[in-house]
């Protein structure tokens, strides 16, 4: 069985789908079964789109991990759905587990991307075994190994039961998605540090870092 | 400025199209910017625009124009065709160049999460939907998922159209948008 994974951030290699999908295939590397994984594919390389067929077209099982762009799939990731489309007569069947992540925690945010890529694995003739949703990725990349353990174990199940054929656990997919949406409590609390400097702490420390920070509001394109 | 039209069709198919209706909308002030004609490169995530360069975008292409446009007219329509049950990856480049637009602070908006106002107002936003085989399915899909930008971009859309390419008689509410 070969199991073909593509990364499509726009930040490529160094990005948080690619420690997604690092995790998503590190158990299935590690079992028994006789699963063919091949590098991670990068969507932003549009120069290889073509050749990127050709790997669907050969593989039984798909993994497509990307960002939550202005609310759909990255651009890039909409030419190479565009390509594939064009190409669909050699890719029915192909199963897809694909992967939303977004810097906003609630999963409320790509609901419609998720109603969108059930459409498209239709219109491919494939079959769709899951759309995980995770929120507040933007860290991943970055955040301390230990402190995210859980969701790594998580990510290795869901990977390991779709090379598998195995169904996925609830507990794995809600443990990503949620909050599905934001608690009154969480809303009070965020409220409530939106009033101090800690909700924005980060993106303060960056314009500094980059000194910036008394530009912050600029409005560059306004014409005066 | 008045309207700005993002072109993001492919090819010159539906250009008798986008002159019919532009022909016949109210405004006077129209502005078109064929995406597929202009040179612009794909958001890269870098976040230059929020944390180097506030609300600029760092590609010196027509990125720049496009923004400038954008945030100084009243409305901005974006005119695609169905491409496979979504808008073109031409009009999902440019609506997602719209990023450095808004500030990255995030603020609660209805209960959500959503980046803070960078402008005192934004254009209205708008969609003409070209699509023979007139997909219901695809078309509220892609509204919805518009609808959603739209809402990030701290603006509304307060036009949304599903048409065939050989429409003739516009509604009332396009010719007024």
């Amino acid at each position: 069985m070969k199991l073909s994974i593509f990364n499509g951030s726009p930040r490529g290699k160094a990005s948080n789908s690619s420690v997604i999908n690092k995790w998503l295939t590190e158990a299935s590397k590690d079992s028994e079964h006789t699963i063919e994984i091949k590098e991670e594919l990068i969507i932003k390389d549009v120069k290889k789109h073509l050749s990127y067929i050709e790997e669907i077209e050969a593989s039984q099982k798909v993994i497509m991990t990307f960002p939550l762009y202005a609310d759909g799939m990255p651009g890039v990731v909409m030419e190479f759905f565009e390509l594939m489309y064009a190409h669909r007569d050699r890719l029915k069947n192909t199963q897809y587990l694909f992967v939303i992540h977004s810097g906003f925690p609630e999963a409320k945010h790509s609901y419609a991307l998720r109603d969108y890529l059930k459409a498209f694995t239709h219109k491919m003739d494939g079959q769709l075994f899951n759309i995980i949703i995770y929120g507040g990725s933007e860290g991943t990349r970055l955040a301390p190994v230990r402190s995210q353990k859980k969701k790594r174990t998580a990510f290795n199940d869901i990977g390991l039961a779709f090379a598998t054929n195995q169904p996925i656990a609830q507990k794995d997919r809600k443990r990503l998605s949620k909050p599905e949406e934001l608690s009154v409590s969480t809303q009070i609390i965020l409220k409530l540090l939106s009033k101090t400097p800690l909700l924005n702490m980060y993106w303060d420390r960056s314009m500094k870092d980059n000194n910036v920070f008394g530009q912050s509001f600029d409005q560059p394109y306004l014409n005066k | 400025m008045g309207i700005l039209i993002l072109d993001g069709t492919f090819g010159s198919k539906y250009s008798g199209l986008l002159n019919r209706i532009t022909n016949q909308l109210d405004s006077q002030d129209i502005e078109v910017i064929k995406i597929e004609d202009s040179k612009v490169a794909y958001c890269t995530g870098c976040w230059s625009c929020w944390v180097k360069t506030p609300g600029k975008c760092v590609h010196q292409d027509h990125t720049q124009v496009i923004l400038n446009k954008a945030i100084n007219a009243d409305k901005v329509l974006l005119f695609t065709e169905n491409s496979v049950g979504y808008i073109t990856s031409l009009s999902k480049k440019v609506l997602e160049k719209f990023i450095p637009l808004v500030h990255p602070y995030i603020e609660l908006v209805d209960g959500e999460c959503h980046h803070v106002k960078r402008y005192e107002s934004y254009p209205e936003m708008g969609l003409i939907y070209i699509d023979d085989a007139l997909n219901e399915s695809d078309y509220q899909n892609t509204r919805k998922m518009i609808e959603r930008a739209a809402l990030n971009f701290k603006t509304t859309l307060s036009l949304s159209l599903h048409i065939k390419s050989d429409e003739e008689a516009f509604s009332h509410e396009i010719i007024h948008f």
